[in-house]
């Protein structure tokens, strides 16, 4: 029997939080029979988040006392909620206890409790996944309601950048384009570029730059944004390639609705689905990349976008701060470590100003244009820096 | 230092967004760096099982806690390119 099924990788069933819940309660129960004693429990976003209060109310008394727990919050949007069901259930049989403000209960509804809440107050140290984001949630509204948990834990929250997989990102050893590029042998993008036109049938035009979107169509990636930033770039003369999923119909409709009005359009291509392969060659062929987030924990597409020398525009949210630096405001790098385009504000004038700037060094400045993706195909976002910095954090829970 | 990660996904077996890559990737940087790290995983029925290798039950009757009662599970154990993962199972 199967408790954990569903089509789209766990997820979307009513019961998912008793599931998960489950699934915490399981994990450690694991742990203590099988008699492992690790030295961090690493446990992440809300279908974990009731590890750290298991741990520390329940099975540090059964022989689990040196273990220490780092949580990790990938998105706050989804936080997990439950009644006094789910403490009945797991055994913290103490219902006024968790169901005080300092512990489990929900700042906003006093009636639930809140796995992630849970998790922020137990662990021993907690993090997000970029500087930015980490600072983001603490003093803007991005953490939905955990701000002032986070503020009172602040002593023990980080933010800690994702690192990219070279393995399988690096255009130097890609298998899924045409020909393989690197620093040294840039000028070998331009093939690929060919290809992913010949691939999706747009005109090949030595003149016209390719932007490119890949990512899921929804609120959080900014999708009225990328629809703006499809008509700016085909009205500023370049061409458009657009790979992502919708998961609302109503989106959906409407992008299915773009792409038979575009159909004709030599100078835009809208794949909608997910397509691993594609995706590679996208990165590979385009000259630019927009990442239009309303908010952002990390984000994936810019780095790999960095390291296929493909330039980011990108909307100055969480990670994206910390891994793109505007070519010409950035106040915080040397010229020849900036890597991209930044804008601020969610709306089509702030993304025009960006994709302008972009657009005009490419067809004034072609020589220009490709320093900044060269000094972009440099910058190391792979797992070296954050692997270094997890370690160190975990020792020094460890010694807590 | 001995490193449990416990999650819902992990790529490429279960994987919905980035948390996936993260874990796996994350694993695999900590063992580069010469750490011995476990996962710990929910058995999915759509998971990918051609990418596990050598799955075979790793804890026979496992009895947990659950409404004053106790759940039966089995948890299962594979290698994930590399990573070594238990998969539990409640019955």
């Amino acid at each position: 029997v199967f408790l954990y099924s569903t089509q789209l990788g766990g997820y979307g069933c009513k019961d998912d939080n008793m599931r998960f819940a489950f699934f915490s309660k399981a994990a450690l129960e694991f742990l203590l029979r099988s008699n492992k004693r690790p030295d961090i429990i690493h446990c992440h976003d809300w279908q974990t988040g009731l590890i750290p209060p298991l741990l520390f109310e329940i099975y540090k008394y059964h022989g689990m006392g040196n273990q220490r727990v780092l949580y990790t919050i990938h998105n706050f949007k989804h936080q997990g909620f439950g009644g006094a069901e789910i403490l009945w259930a797991t055994g913290l049989n103490n219902d006024p206890y968790y169901f005080s403000y300092a512990r489990l209960r929900d700042n906003f509804n006093p009636f639930v409790i809140n796995f992630m809440k849970g998790g922020i107050v137990f662990a021993n140290y907690f993090n997000t996944v970029s500087p930015h984001h980490a600072w983001e949630a603490h003093h803007t509204d991005v953490s939905y309601g955990l701000g002032h948990t986070i503020h009172q834990h602040q002593h023990k929250f980080t933010g800690i950048l994702n690192g990219l997989d070279y393995n399988i990102w690096n255009p130097e050893v890609d298998k899924f384009i045409p020909a393989p590029y690197g620093v040294d042998s840039f000028s070998e993008k331009a093939r690929n570029k060919k290809a992913l036109r010949e691939r999706l049938w747009l005109r090949d035009e030595a003149e016209k730059p390719l932007i490119c979107y890949v990512g899921r169509l929804d609120d959080q990636k900014g999708v009225h944004l990328v629809h703006h930033a499809m008509y700016y770039a085909l009205a500023r003369g370049a061409q458009f390639v657009l790979l992502g999923s919708a998961t609302e119909s109503l989106i959906n409709n409407w992008f299915w609705h773009e792409k038979n009005h575009l159909n004709n359009n030599p100078d835009v291509h809208i794949e909608l689905g997910f397509n691993e392969e594609l995706s590679h060659l996208i990165y590979a062929g385009a000259d630019m990349i927009v990442v239009p987030s309303n908010f952002e924990p990390c984000g994936l597409t810019q780095v790999i976008g960095l390291k296929y020398g493909t330039v980011p525009i990108v909307r100055g949210v969480g990670g994206l701060v910390n891994t793109v630096f505007d070519r010409d405001y950035d106040t915080y790098h040397q010229p020849e470590e900036r890597n991209g385009f930044v804008f601020f504000d969610p709306d089509n004038n702030a993304l025009e100003s960006a994709m302008s700037r972009a657009l005009e060094l490419w067809y004034t400045q072609p020589e220009e244009f490709q320093k900044l993706a060269i000094q972009g195909m440099e910058c190391d976002y792979s797992w070296n820096g954050p692997g270094e910095e997890y370690v160190a954090l975990y020792e020094m829970i460890r010694h807590k | 230092m001995y490193i449990v990660q416990v999650a819902s996904e992990c790529a490429p077996v279960i994987k919905a967004g980035g948390l996936g890559d993260v874990v796996y990737g994350l694993s695999r940087e900590l063992e580069i760096r010469g750490h011995c790290v476990e996962l710990i995983l929910p058995m999915y029925d759509c998971m990918r099982y051609d990418q596990i290798w050598g799955l075979h039950e790793a804890y026979r009757d496992l009895w947990v806690p659950w409404y004053g009662g106790a759940i039966h599970c089995n948890v299962f154990c594979g290698w994930v390119h590399g990573r070594l993962c238990f998969f539990i199972q409640p019955n």
